[in-house]
């Protein structure tokens, strides 16, 4: 049920690239309704807002477009999580220069749940929530991190060529954000974690 | 043994760097040691009794560790097999880290359930939007999606290569190498072949003209003999007509036998012999 698992590189998404690669409309689609939804949350973890979000997502599919004829290597997802997190910083400092505009009210994300019962459909609603709003406390480096590594399940390397570091430190450095988060967590909630679920 | 050096003892020996066992008689005596040794071991029925923190602190003091920090609050994947005892047992005793531990192994399994959000459909519009479809690939495709269209693409091929076939001929044989040899070859192959044609028809024709000068012989044989019987045929009519074989005639002819009795029988007419010869003579 893990959402997080790229449809690995298999023949499915190499086959689509391709057809978007030779102008197939379908496969466009496709591959915009395959990813949409996860660009959309790596977005809105950086400026809390739907409405950058909407934006940020449409600019990163035009760079997509734009570039997926340049594009023969085997990470996909890394791609464009990596085009999604350079539009948000250009984003943010945007906004942060913009100094004269009104900063965005934060607004309520709104997750994806894959068709549960109604009573688990509630549990899932609530864990979201929680999660969240503890990653609010943790520090943008390592919510960056927790995003990319747990949420988005992009592997230890890829996520050190992002960011330009050697591996062993993204892997010190995201098992302490995690445990960070987890005392975020126990501090909104006491009881998550015991017993299996909350 | 006091209870300091057999923490000692312990750590060397859960490290591996021992394999002197002979620590493990004062679990006999105290019963705080014994209780921490079997919580090490995995016997959590004797958790109860312990006193750990002389070996937690003893254990992290050695590994110049903090507890609660560095190596209690790590991931598992990170820890080797002493940290991961230390862990548990420190796990055990604290349990504010328990919990920690325990978020963590839950949030393992929650975090990958903010990946996705749903999309407002007007953005998704508006990223389809961007999409200019390549006319050719259009074309193409709906071209391929004609249902006629393997039998027209065949008609029209057939009619290209045909076209091409007629306009531009093409000599296979014109550049092979062993063109010339094969040319010898095929010529004294046809000047054999025309000899031995030639050859045969002058045998048949000699055959032809032997058996025409044969035939004309024969011919010729034939035709003085059925001269010479025609000849005497004639003679042989001319010396005695025969009777009109008029059906009145025949008639009286019959009535004249009736009539005499005597007279021979039909075979011996008297134009019987002269028949008789004639058909000796054919």
């Amino acid at each position: 049920m893990k959402p997080n698992t790229e449809p690995t590189q298999d023949h499915t998404l190499v086959e689509t690239i391709k057809q978007c690669q030779s102008g197939d409309p379908t496969a466009w689609e496709t591959l915009v309704r395959m990813y949409q939804g996860r660009v959309y949350a790596m977005a809105f973890q950086y400026l809390n807002n739907h409405d950058d979000a909407s934006e940020i997502t449409q600019d990163v599919f035009l760079k997509v477009y734009q570039q997926i004829k340049q594009f023969k290597g085997d990470h996909f997802l890394a791609w464009l999580l990596f085009i999604t997190r350079n539009q948000a910083i250009d984003r943010l400092r945007w906004l942060k220069v913009r100094s004269d505009t009104q900063p965005k009210p934060e607004s309520d994300p709104d997750f994806v749940d894959p068709g549960l019962r109604p009573d688990q459909h509630f549990e899932q609603k609530h864990k979201q929530s929680l999660i969240y709003r503890a990653m609010r406390k943790l520090a943008p480096q390592k919510r960056e991190l927790v995003m990319m590594k747990e949420v988005q399940g992009l592997k230890f390397k890829e996520i050190a060529s992002m960011l330009g570091l050697p591996v062993g430190t993204v892997k010190s450095r995201s098992n302490q954000a995690r445990m960070e988060l987890a005392r975020a967590v126990l501090e909104i909630e006491p009881e998550y974690g015991e017993g299996g679920s909350t | 043994m006091n209870c300091t050096s057999f923490h000692t003892q312990l750590e060397l020996w859960l490290r591996g760097e021992t394999t002197d066992t002979s620590w493990k008689s004062h679990t006999e005596d105290c019963h705080s040691c014994r209780a921490a040794y079997q919580a090490i071991m995995g016997e959590p029925e004797a958790h109860v009794q312990i006193n750990p923190d002389a070996l937690t602190q003893s254990i992290l003091k050695k590994t110049s560790l903090q507890p609660c920090k560095d190596i209690v609050l790590k991931d598992r994947e990170l820890l080797g097999p002493f940290e991961k005892k230390v862990q548990d047992y420190h796990a055990y005793q604290c349990s504010y880290c328990r919990k920690v531990l325990a978020a963590n192994e839950q949030l393992k399994q929650d975090l990958p359930l903010l990946a996705e959000q749903h999309v407002p459909p007007s953005v998704t519009q508006a990223i389809l939007a961007f999409f200019k479809p390549n006319p050719v690939h259009m074309f193409m495709k709906k071209l391929w999606g004609r249902p006629r269209f393997s039998l027209e693409f065949s008609y029209v091929t057939a009619l290209l290569f045909w076209l091409a076939i007629h306009f531009f001929p093409v000599n296979l044989v014109e550049d092979l190498e062993a063109q010339p040899k094969v040319q010898a070859l095929a010529s004294s192959v046809a000047q054999k072949t025309e000899q031995q044609y030639q050859h045969t028809l002058d045998s048949l024709r000699n055959m032809l003209a032997d058996q025409r000068g044969k035939y004309a012989g024969l011919m010729e044989r034939a035709g003085s003999k059925s001269q010479s019987l025609r000849d005497k045929t004639r003679q042989m009519f001319q010396m005695k007509l025969p009777e009109q074989n008029h059906p009145d005639q025949k008639e009286n002819h019959h009535d004249r036998i009736n009539r005499n009795p005597k007279s021979p029988s039909r075979d011996h007419t008297p134009t019987n012999g002269a028949d008789r010869d004639a058909k000796q003579h054919s």
